[in-house]
This record gives structure tokens, C-alpha cells and sequence, in this order.
């Protein structure tokens, strides 16, 4: 038996790169010899099996890449230019036309590496870098098959295949930095085993992803949300094109609406708005009652994250009418729609009346400095509405949106008092209101 | 058993991703013999509800929610040794989630209590496709079919289940329940004969006595 002060200091000494690379080089090797690869290298793989991959990837990169931009404890490893999702959305978007259904089997899959990976980050975050410098090191094998890629799908350039030419000619030294920092920053820290067992369970992922994709369950194949949304998760959205549409063009529609959000929540929000309306277009299908039900969930949702439910009411209406033009034989079930957005209405203007919203968006408009007025287009409504949602029961709804508002770093101090001032008011309104509306004894 | 201070306690664990605390509160509570139906009520559900609606608030990550998930699964088999020690009465259920619906933790309940009262209970698990379900029917031949339902919007994949029940073996009966009918769906049952829907581990235990 090896006494254990033989082989332990070899382990502690050995740089994280040399040991990560060491201890997970036959799951690397196992990986390449699934036959997915296989058929790549004989140029015999069919388009839906690499482009399923591509979504697959676009699902776990979605995750990996922001919760490692939002972790601390790993902040002086990541950088933007890390990321590789926005070149598998111009990969998938260049295969767009072809509309390839998303395989059940790959998509589960990848969901699975993405819990795996959220639950790191709770648990402990720095084990981050063992999933990282899987993708890292994946880049590298990618540039071998690029070759492969395009000449099994016929591809010119790089069209179709940006992801596989992540780094362009500084595919080496992207490489070298990485490992350097990973080794610099490190040392012979105690955390070393747990970053390569994170390594570990995220290749032990990639095999049940990669024997999924080749060869692909037939049956198994429908359009699944995180096609819209890569990040979107598990839940129904329409299978009729045409509906995956109109969504897409009413979510567009309501973020032109109100400026705030693309300028708060930029285009990863946008990717939830465009999720978000999908499964709103599904519940048309549904009894009304669940319809309400569904729909009041969500509103609870939005409004303690900074969206106030008058976006909703908005977006149903834009939804309805798109979903109509397109599909004009299922208008009723889509009036549903128009139903819950009516009663939405009607519950908020129980608390501020129409003409009080008018009136506080128009004032505030006048407050706020010109150069704000085109990209925070009707904030003051949203603010307005925010009280509203508050007194409605929808606890932090106005704080979501005043925190973010009224931060000095963003935001000049007229633009504050314009903020502060007309929720001042509107709360004010919605005090009286209510003292009005209370019955005797209540 | 579960009292309001061991419950926050357990609670501030859970969300705090303390395992081996939470792993000890259960093994102590079963050392002392709780019900395994106050167990699931008490704490893990009432825990889990807790869970969703400080999700809903935005007061705690996905991430947190995953983690407690993860570790009321794990906690889930603690109960095991229970659960088979109980004497069996040779009837058999398949119990499963329908097709979409990844929440599996409460089917798992359903299952388990049915062990508990003697049953064979055959956990299919959670985001079961329809043929799936009717192939296994056809091979076990239970005494019922447990379907559960946590996501009201995905009740349609429940009717189409029900649907292909009934039309391939119209006499075996049918329970569905599960949290998406706190909100709504309760009709369903009305539409089937054979369909009944249970509110409760409490209510199906009561039906099991019964059958
Ligand atoms: C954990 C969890 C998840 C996990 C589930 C993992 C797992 N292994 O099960 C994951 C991450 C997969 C998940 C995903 C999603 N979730 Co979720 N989830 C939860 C959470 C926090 C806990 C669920 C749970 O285990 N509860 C505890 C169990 C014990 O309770 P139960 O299921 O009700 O079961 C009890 C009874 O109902 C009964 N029962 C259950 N079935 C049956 C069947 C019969 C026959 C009988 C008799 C009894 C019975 O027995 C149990 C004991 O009493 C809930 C919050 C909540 N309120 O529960 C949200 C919740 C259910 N999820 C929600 C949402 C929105 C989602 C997602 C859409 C999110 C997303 N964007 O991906 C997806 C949907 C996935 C899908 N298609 O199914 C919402 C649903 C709201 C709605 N619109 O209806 C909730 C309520 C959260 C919230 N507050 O907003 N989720």
C-alpha cells in the first residue's frame, strides 16, 4: 500500500490544468469516440443532429454564461468575451429556414447539465471553472471538426459554424490564457478536487447529450421552448408556426411600448418576453377560468421582478390581435385573451381610475429631461401601475421598479425626483381612493 | 410533531442548502415514529409550497429553488425502511406525472403512501410521454392509475392521458390529483366515468381503506 504522504503532495503540487486534464482525459476520450462524432468525421451526420446540438448547447451556455457573469466568486475568470451563446444563436438562426424540430431526448439533456450547473452556484460557486474549462477545452476539439462540419453540411465561411470557430486564429492563445489564469489564481488551493469532479459530472452530462443527439428518437421531436428562449426552462408553447409567430411579433410590440425594458433588461429580457408570450399563446386553449388564473400567476411574477401588470394587459392585446390575424378560424378562443386583459383593466382602475394614469404619465413626460423621453417612453404609466399591482396584493412591486429607477449611477437626480415624485402621487391617489371605496365596517 | 419552530428551522435550512442540518430533523423526527403523511404535509410540502411562492416574490434564485429541491429528494428516501416494512394487501397502482409535467416530488408521495397501505406502487416518474404510461398499463395490469398534475396550463396533456386510458382499458379506474387543482381543473373528473379527483395524501388514504 502506498504510505500517504508519497502521493499526496504529487497531488497538491500538480497545477489545477494539469490535474483537470489528467483526471478527465478517458471521459474526453469516451466522449470523442461516441458515434455522434463518428458520422461527423465520416461527413454521414444528419443536419437535425447537429443543429439539435447547437440548441442544446445554446441552452447550457445560456445558463453557464450567466450565472457565471453574475457570480462573485468567479468574477476574475469570466469576461464577455467568453461567451459563446450569441454564435450559436447566428448558428441556429442561419439554420432557421429549415425549420428542424427539437429532439425531446438532447433538450432534456441539456437541461439536466443546467440544473446541475445552478445548483453549483448555490452550493459552491467556484466549482464553476470545472464546467467552464469543459466548454474552454471543447473549443479546442471543435476547431479540429470545423473542417468536418462544413464539409458534411456544405457550409461557406464560417455561416452555420461560428461556434465551432469560437476565437477565430487566437484559438491557441485564448487557450493558454485560460489555463494560465486558472493555474495563477488557484495555486494549490483546497478546492481542487471539487472543480474536477465538477469537470467530471459536467463530461458525465455531455455523454448522455452527445448519445442523445446520435442517433435521434424520430418520435420524440416538437418545438420546445428554449428554442425561443434558451434559458426559458420546461414549460408548453404553441406547435403551429404560425402562433410561434404572432407571439414573437406581439412581444416585440409590447417591449416598443414601454422603453424601460429593453433598456433594463436588454436582450436576455427580451429572449423571457418572447418565451413568456409563446406559453401566454398556449393558455387560449384553456377554460377561462384557467385562463385568469394562469395569466394572475404570472402578473405576480412579473411585478415583483420590475414588470408591472399593465405590460400584460398590453400584451394580450397585441398577442390576441397578431394571433388572430394569422390563424382568423381559432379568433374566439383568442378573445380569451382580450378577456383577461379587460379584467386586468378593470382590477386596476378599481385602484387608480384611467384618467389619474393619464394624467400622472403625462406630468411626469413634462418632468423628465428631453433626451430620456424616446427611451423611457411611457414610464410614467408603468410607475403608476405599480401602485396599482402593490395595493393589489403583489407584494415589492413598487420597490422592483423604484430601486432600479432611482439609482444614482443610472440616473440624474431630475430624473429621480421625477420618479420619486409621481409615486408620491400616485400612491396618494390610491390612499384616497381606497378610503373612498371601503364600505362602513370593512 | 412538526411544530411551527421546528418547521422555521428546517425551513431556514433548506433554503440555506444545509443538508446534513435537514437530513438530521427528518431522522430524528422518524426516530421518534412520525406519520409519513405528516412528514410530507407538515414539513416537505408545506417546506416546498414555502419555496415556490418566495420564487414567485423574487426573494430567492432558481438556483435556491433546485437546491431544495434537490435535497427534499434526497430526504424523500430516508423514509424507505418505512415504507416497505408495511404488509402487503396484493393490489397494484402506476402512478405517474403526465406527459410535460416535471414535477414529480408530490407523484413520489402518492406512491409512497400507497406502499404504506400495502400496495404495489409503480412510480413512472415525471414527464411520462402517453405511450409510455399505456405500454407499462398494459404490462403491470394495476388496479389504478394515479396521474398527478402540478402546472394547471398543462392540463391538456392530462385529458389526452385520460383519454387514452379510457380508450384502451375504459374499466380501470382513474385518480388524479396534485397542486394545479388548488386552482382549478376540478371539472375534469366530472367529464369521465371512473375519474376521481383526490385533494389530499389524507383523502386517498381514506379511498385506499375503502377499496
Ligand atoms: C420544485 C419545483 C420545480 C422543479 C420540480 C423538480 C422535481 N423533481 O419535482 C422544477 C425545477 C423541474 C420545476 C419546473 C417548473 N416549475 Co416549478 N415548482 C417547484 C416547487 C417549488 C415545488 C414543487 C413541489 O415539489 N411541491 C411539493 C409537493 C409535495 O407538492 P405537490 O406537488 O402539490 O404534491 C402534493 C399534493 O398535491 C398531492 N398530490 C400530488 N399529485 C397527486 C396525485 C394524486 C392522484 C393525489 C391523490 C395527490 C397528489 O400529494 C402531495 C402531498 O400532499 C413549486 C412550488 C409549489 N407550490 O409546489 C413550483 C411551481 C409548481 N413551479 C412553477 C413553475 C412555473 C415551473 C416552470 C414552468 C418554470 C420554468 N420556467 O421552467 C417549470 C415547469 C416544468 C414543467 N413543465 O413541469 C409554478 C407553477 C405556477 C403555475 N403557473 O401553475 C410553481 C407553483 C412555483 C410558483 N410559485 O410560481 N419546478
Amino acid at each position: 500500500m502506498t504510505p500517504p504522504d508519497e502521493c499526496k503532495p504529487v497531488q497538491d503540487s500538480m497545477p489545477i490544468m494539469k490535474r483537470l486534464k489528467e483526471e478527465t482525459a478517458a471521459y474526453h476520450a469516451k466522449l470523442e469516440s461516441l458515434p455522434f462524432f463518428k458520422m461527423l468525421m465520416e461527413h454521414r451526420l444528419p443536419l437535425e443532429c447537429y443543429v439539435n446540438q447547437l440548441r442544446a448547447l445554446s441552452i447550457i451556455h445560456g445558463v453557464l454564461e450567466s450565472e457565471m457573469a453574475g457570480e462573485k466568486a468567479v468574477a476574475v475568470f469570466w469576461d464577455d468575451s467568453l461567451r459563446k451563446l450569441p454564435l450559436l444563436e447566428k448558428d441556429l438562426a442561419y439554420f432557421q429556414p429549415r425549420v428542424l424540430l427539437d429532439a425531446r431526448g438532447p433538450v432534456a439533456a441539456a437541461l439536466a447539465v443546467t440544473e446541475k450547473i445552478r445548483l453549483r452556484r448555490v452550493e459552491k460557486p467556484i466549482t464553476l471553472l470545472g464546467c467552464l474549462y469543459v466548454f474552454e477545452g471543447s473549443i479546442l476539439g471543435n476547431r479540429m471538426h470545423q473542417a468536418d462540419i462544413a464539409a458534411n453540411f456544405h457550409l461557406e465561411g464560417v455561416n452555420g459554424c461560428r461556434y465551432y470557430f469560437s476565437y477565430g486564429d487566437q484559438v491557441g492563445a485564448r487557450w493558454r490564457e485560460f489555463s494560465q489564469k486558472i493555474n495563477d489564481t488557484l495555486g494549490d488551493s483546497a478546492d481542487h478536487g471539487d472543480i474536477v469532479a465538477a469537470a467530471d459530472e459536467t463530461f458525465a452530462g455531455l455523454e448522455t447529450l452527445y448519445r442523445a443527439l446520435y442517433p435521434l428518437e424520430k418520435s420524440a421531436q416538437s418545438f420546445h421552448i428554449t428554442r425561443i428562449n434558451p434559458e426559458a426552462g420546461n414549460h408548453p408553447m404553441p406547435q403551429d408556426e404560425r402562433e410561434i409567430g404572432a407571439a414573437l411579433r406581439a412581444s416585440a410590440q409590447g417591449w416598443n411600448e414601454f422603453g424601460y425594458y429593453l433598456q433594463r433588461y436588454g436582450q436576455r429580457g427580451k429572449r423571457f418576453s418572447d418565451s413568456d408570450t409563446c406559453w401566454l399563446a398556449t393558455l387560449a386553449a384553456l377554460e377561462p377560468a384557467i385562463v385568469r388564473q394562469q395569466i394572475d400567476w404570472l402578473c405576480r411574477v412579473l411585478a415583483s421582478r420590475g414588470m408591472p401588470t399593465i405590460m400584460m394587459e398590453y400584451s394580450l392585446r397585441f398577442l390576441s390581435a397578431e394571433l388572430a390575424k394569422v390563424v382568423p378560424e381559432k379568433q374566439a378562443s383568442y378573445q380569451k385573451l382580450v378577456d383577461a386583459a379587460d379584467s386586468l383593466r378593470a382590477a386596476r382602475e378599481k385602484i387608480v381610475a384611467s384618467s389619474d394614469l393619464q394624467s400622472l404619465s403625462a406630468e411626469f413626460d413634462q418632468a423628465i429631461p428631453d433626451d430620456m423621453a424616446q427611451d423611457y417612453r411611457n414610464t410614467g404609466k408603468l410607475l403608476v401601475a405599480a401602485v396599482a399591482d402593490e395595493k393589489g396584493g403583489i407584494k415589492g412591486s413598487v420597490a422592483a421598479l423604484q430601486g432600479w429607477l432611482t439609482d444614482p449611477q443610472r440616473f440624474s437626480g431630475g430624473w429621480i425626483g421625477a420618479v420619486t415624485s409621481i409615486l408620491q402621487k400616485a400612491q396618494r391617489i390610491v390612499a384616497a381612493g381606497s378610503d373612498q371605496v371601503s364600505e362602513p365596517g370593512e | 410533531m412538526v411544530d411551527e419552530n421546528l418547521y422555521q428551522g428546517y425551513l431556514k435550512a433548506l433554503l440555506a442548502g444545509r443538508r446534513s442540518e435537514c437530513h438530521d430533523t427528518v431522522t430524528g423526527l422518524l426516530a421518534a415514529g412520525i406519520g409519513v403523511k405528516e412528514l410530507y404535509d407538515r414539513l416537505f410540502q408545506r417546506s416546498m409550497y414555502r419555496v415556490g411562492e418566495l420564487w414567485e416574490e423574487n426573494q430567492i434564485t432558481v438556483a435556491n429553488e433546485h437546491l431544495a429541491t434537490s435535497i427534499t429528494e434526497g430526504l424523500l428516501n430516508l423514509v424507505y425502511p418505512t415504507i416497505f416494512a408495511s404488509e402487503r394487501i396484493d393490489k397494484k397502482a402506476v402512478i405517474s406525472c403526465s406527459a410535460n409535467e416535471f414535477h414529480q416530488i408530490g407523484g413520489k408521495m402518492v406512491a409512497d403512501i400507497m406502499e404504506l397501505n400495502g400496495w404495489d406502487g409503480h412510480f413512472l416518474g415525471a414527464n411520462t410521454p402517453i405511450e409510455a404510461l399505456l405500454e407499462y398499463v398494459q404490462e403491470i395490469r394495476p388496479d389504478l392509475v394515479a396521474l398527478s398534475l402540478s402546472i394547471l396550463s398543462n392540463i391538456g396533456n392530462l385529458t389526452q392521458s385520460i383519454d387514452a386510458i379510457k380508450s384502451d382499458f375504459p374499466s380501470l379506474d382513474v385518480l388524479i390529483g396534485g397542486q394545479a387543482f388548488r386552482w382549478g381543473g376540478a371539472d375534469v373528473a366530472r367529464q369521465y366515468a371512473g375519474v376521481e379527483l383526490i385533494p389530499s395524501l389524507d383523502e386517498l388514504e381514506n379511498l385506499l381503506k375503502k377499496i
